[in-house]
């Protein structure tokens, strides 16, 4: 092949894949090979049988471009995922709203289209709007009452740890008063039992106070877990 | 050899030729072809590959034959990403030679 031709042929394989630009430099590249070789007074026979076939290089260079295309594709993907997930639980919120309120007003719409039809559906289209009714119902319940389990259960033992807490606290420091009291009045002996009690109070104080902040890890990591469940249930619900 | 394996090795010994010395296409497709028998044409879109992914930058550079040559130089980029290719291919190979070498005091 001559240079011109080969050129060409590449020109001709590349041209519904690679941009303009893209072409240019690739054929000034292959063109400046030429060059060299016919100063190395080589023929362009055996320059292109030594390049090989314009074919298999066109295909490297697509090739080379998909790849280029599919790892930023990729970056897009892992971003777009990332982004969803951020909006996934106010989208969950407000497709729960939406979905209420639609299927109230289709509730209602049909209730309002049997009553205009004959007696006989009215049964049986009243009793379709109250089953989905009572379903989402029943989802929008189970979601508030998990929440205020949660939500009391977490209150309750907070406060009864940091009451006791406190309680055990205020014992140690009254019982120090005992004791500067009972240093003054009574044998040594039960103000050494006096001491023991204090340290015994103290150590239960601050069990508690650790007791607590295990819970609220615990807490955390059971709220996290349902948030993702209730995220993947929406999901699978919006795709079925 | 497999291509993609093939490739790899070129891009390796590309960026090897090309980090001891800035060179232009001709010059690396013949430096290549002085070691192996390639498809000259193939080296090209690695070159290019490499270039998109900023392990190389060109410039022009007058020639007193001729017009400007676009010639290659690594990055830094570039250097790191030889490096890490020469110690997979330091491990390969090894791994491979151990292979072959057992095999041969088993068959002893």
């Amino acid at each position: 092949m001559t240079k011109e031709s080969y050129l060409q042929a590449l020109e001709n394989l590349l041209k519904k894949h690679l941009s303009k630009s893209e072409i240019d430099d690739i054929l000034r590249d292959y063109g400046e090979y030429f060059d060299d070789g016919r100063r190395q007074n080589k023929t362009d026979t055996e320059i292109s049988a030594k390049l090989g076939d314009p074919e298999i290089i066109a295909q490297q260079f697509i090739e080379e471009i998909g790849n280029e295309n599919n790892k930023e594709n990729k970056k897009e993907i892992i971003d777009q995922v990332l982004h969803s997930m951020k909006e996934g639980t106010g989208k969950a919120f407000t497709t729960l709203k939406k979905e209420t309120s639609k299927t109230f007003h289709t509730a209602s719409d049909k209730i309002k289209n049997s009553e205009k039809q004959s007696n006989l559906n009215i049964g049986g289209n009243i009793t379709k709007g109250t089953k989905t009714l009572f379903s989402v119902i029943k989802s929008i319940a189970v979601f508030f009452v998990f929440a205020f389990l949660q939500f009391f259960f977490t209150i309750f033992v907070y406060g009864f740890c940091i009451g006791a807490a406190i309680f055990f606290v205020c014992c140690g420091i009254f019982g120090i008063f005992c004791l500067g009291f009972s240093l003054t009045f009574l044998p040594h002996i039960l103000s050494l039992s006096v001491i023991f009690a204090i340290i015994a109070l103290l150590a239960l104080a601050i069990l508690l106070i650790l007791l607590t902040l295990y819970i609220l890890k615990m807490n955390i990591k059971l709220i996290k877990n349902y948030i993702l469940m209730r995220n993947n249930r929406y999901t699978t619900k919006g795709v079925a | 050899m497999n291509t993609q394996f093939r490739k790899g090795i070129i891009e390796m010994c590309v960026l090897a030729l090309i980090a001891e010395q800035d060179m232009y296409g001709y010059e690396i497709v013949q430096s290549i072809a002085s070691y192996t028998d390639i498809n000259e044409g193939t080296v090209y879109p690695i070159l290019r590959r490499l270039t998109t992914e900023e392990y190389f930058v060109t410039y022009l550079k007058e020639s007193t034959i001729g017009p400007a040559r676009k010639y290659y130089h690594i990055t830094e980029k570039g250097k790191g990403y030889l490096g890490s290719l020469k110690n997979d291919w330091k491990e390969f190979s090894n791994m491979v030679n151990d292979i072959l070498q057992g095999k041969q005091k088993n068959s002893e």
